[in-house]
């Protein structure tokens, strides 16, 4: 009986959802308040479940005087925080906003550069491994294709992006070119570009396609177990 | 001169954490501290910004303007969900079944709606781009994935079909990686940016 | 020589150039930017806006922070000030929406500093909304696609860090006669907004986007250091794979 209700409740939001599809209407944007408000009394619990109290209560509850002295920084900084959202004290916000800004920076640059550019460059080099070339016989020549392939398309991806262009004393008018080269290897990045999105497209299209059949499948479901029929 | 304090708060935060990166071993302790509080204070942000959320949907009430018959079921909802997940914790039942069933109806089918939109919004590809490389590309790689992505031409490896398809599977990968270090150049750059104290996102432009 | 230590050697060169080409272009003027067509139309799109009295909206994503795509979402607020101009807060009608509490902290500090500058309190509540419609992807989109109506936007410009829910918010943007920009998103995300917007910057060509059109050192610096280390990636690209081939590396 409890699988029922909360089914009942599931079909109702799903159509009312779906009711998007013949346009904005009541139905829709009841169902997405109703989403917005749970998502959001969710995301509240799990804030404080998972980093308020952890973070901040646990030590100041269990942990001695010198814990209590260490959490006298967080604390100030988050009255700061805290302040900083009345427009008098506006100025107050930039010093917490400062340090958070400096730790995502930091992120971003160790991510870049860590998780990002050395793993990807390096997987671009790897593929011209000669014993990974003959490591199946008769297929080598597939394996250095590959590795050509890899090599002149990320090339040329990354000149597509070039963003300077040929600078003259009369620049009146902005040219649109970029150096000759870049130019002409960009025009391959585009291409690889293309397949790439295109077959990130498909991806995501196949996966809400499952889906849409998914919510079909249910919505019947439900139906029939409503009627007694399943 | 007023801003002078958050930029060093700024800059000395990021250069620790980042020369943290090398200095694993002697910057542990201080890395530890500095990450703990830089989470507290996004959670803090989070909860600031969920407050925004209610207090938009709290005027609109007030002001009793368009839409807030709406505005009023989100904050009830919004209390309801954040007084149960307190008093009741998130493993109760009854709260599993209430986030799950609503999350997953909600996503599930904003989902499915993207996939009609999507749908649609492919018919538009050519007109909205035109026929440049890119697009002939995007259109013939999204035609045969998605062939592909139906199982129709499943060869077996080894054969020289088989290889052909195993190729095109792995061509995307290139132009993805092109864009991955592309992006991530830009970011190493904005990061810089505010790590030398040239951007300040915190204010004080 | 470790791969480790090739990425400090990365940090340290990015880092010298940055702040080499920012001190240089105080009293040097040798460096362009290509035209962006994307950006001169979102810059008519914006002004268009603003003549007929419709509101503008921006949404800097859902992520102030991304493993996968380091930086988009500082970058989104690199971006903001951008948009803020005299003509919003006397105008009004600039909404800047975020799935992040973090990032609509953020925007509400920039938006705030950028116009205590200037003009009144009271101006700058009216000028600029900085709204959170959802603190999820999925929650997000159901608040910009639940409001989206109500704000009768005319020009949308999407920034940061998103995925193909984005569709979703541009075709409601479209629909409602605006007008489309993005500078931003996840693979997905460009790859589902390629089919129906026009003014679309996709990869790197995202980081164009702040500063444009009356570029700053800052801006200035930052694009001439990212064409420099795309070029010695290219170079090391290829040296690299001929080092492999001949079992140097």
């Amino acid at each position: 009986m409890n699988d029922l209700i909360w089914g009942v409740v599931g079909l109702l939001l799903t159509i009312m959802i779906l009711s998007y599809l013949i346009g904005d209407n009541v139905f829709f944007r009841f169902a997405a308040h109703i989403f917005i408000g749970l998502t959001a009394g969710f995301v509240a619990v799990m804030l404080i479940n998972q980093i308020l109290i952890p973070y901040f209560v646990t030590p100041i509850v269990t942990g001695g005087w010198q814990q209590w002295l260490w959490m006298l920084i967080p604390l100030g900084l988050i009255l700061l925080l805290v302040m900083g959202q009345w427009s008098k004290f506006a100025s107050a916000g930039s010093i917490p906003l400062a340090y958070l800004a400096g730790l995502t920076a930091a992120v971003a640059v160790g991510g870049a550069v860590f998780g990002t550019l050395i793993p990807q460059a390096r997987a671009v080099i790897e593929a011209f491994d000669p014993a990974g070339w003959y490591a199946v016989p008769g297929r080598s020549w597939l394996r250095v294709m590959d590795a050509l392939v890899m090599l002149v398309g990320v090339i040329g991806t990354l000149s597509y992006f070039h963003f300077g262009k040929r600078r003259s004393t009369d620049d009146v008018v902005e040219s649109p070119d970029p150096p000759r080269l870049m130019r002409a290897l960009g025009k391959i990045g585009q291409v690889f570009i293309g397949i790439t999105l295109g077959a990130v497209f498909a991806s995501v299209f196949s996966s809400a396609l499952i889906a849409l059949i998914d919510r079909v499948l249910f919505v019947g479901e439900i139906i029939l177990k409503l009627i007694g029929g399943g | 001169m007023k801003k002078l304090p958050a930029i060093i708060v700024s800059v000395a935060i990021g250069l620790t954490v980042l020369a943290g990166y090398f200095f694993q071993a002697e910057l542990s302790t201080v890395l530890s501290l500095i990450v703990d509080w830089g989470i507290l204070l996004a959670g803090v942000a989070g909860l600031i910004g969920l407050g925004y959320l209610a207090q938009y949907h709290l005027t609109r009430l007030m002001k009793r303007e368009k839409g807030a018959f709406f505005s009023l079921i989100t904050l009830l909802v919004f209390l309801f969900t954040l007084v149960a997940g307190l008093t009741l914790t998130t493993q109760n039942p009854f709260y599993r079944n209430l986030i799950l069933n609503v999350q997953v109806s909600v996503e599930a089918s904003l989902l499915a709606v993207l996939a009609v939109t999507l749908m649609f919004a492919s018919l538009k590809l050519i007109r909205t781009r035109g026929w440049t490389p890119m697009s002939v590309g995007f259109l013939i790689s999204a035609l045969i994935s998605l062939v592909l992505n139906l199982g129709v031409g499943m060869t077996e490896s080894g054969t020289v079909l088989g290889e052909l398809v195993a190729f095109w599977r792995r061509l995307p990968i290139v132009g993805a990686r092109g864009i991955l270090l592309g992006m991530a150049i830009g970011g190493l750059i904005v990061g810089l940016r505010i790590l030398l104290g040239m951007h300040r996102p915190y204010g004080e432009e | 020589m470790t791969w480790t230590l090739i990425g400090w050697l990365v940090i340290g060169i990015a880092a010298v150039l940055l702040a080499a080409f920012w001190i240089l272009f105080r009293t040097h003027d040798f460096y362009a930017i290509r035209y962006s067509a994307a950006i001169q139309s979102l810059q008519c799109a914006q002004s268009g806006a603003i003549e007929r009295g419709r509101s503008r909206q921006l949404v800097l994503g859902n992520q102030l922070n991304g493993w996968t795509y380091p930086g988009l979402g500082l970058h989104a607020l690199a971006c903001l000030p951008g948009f803020l101009s005299q003509e919003s807060v006397v105008e009004g009608g600039l909404s800047v929406a975020s799935g992040d509490g973090e990032l609509v902290v953020f925007a509400r500090q920039i938006a705030r500093q950028y116009y205590q500058q200037g003009f009144s309190l009271g101006l700058h509540q009216v000028g600029v909304q900085t709204m959170l419609p959802g603190p999820t992807p999925w929650s997000l989109t159901a608040g910009l696609l639940s409001t989206h109506p109500q704000n009768n936007s005319g020009s949308t410009a999407l920034l940061g860090y998103f995925g193909a829910e984005a569709l979703l918010w541009s075709e409601a943007a479209l629909g409602n006669g605006g007008d489309v920009f993005s500078a931003g998103g996840t693979l997905a995300g460009q790859s589902v907004l390629f089919l129906n917007v026009r003014d679309l910057l996709i990869g790197e060509r995202v980081f164009m986007m702040p500063g444009k059109p009356d570029a700053n050192r800052v801006s200035l610096a930052g694009w001439l250091t990212e064409d420099v280390l795309r070029l010695f990636l290219i170079v090391g690209l290829v040296v690299g794979a001929i080092l492999k081939m001949v079992g140097v590396l």
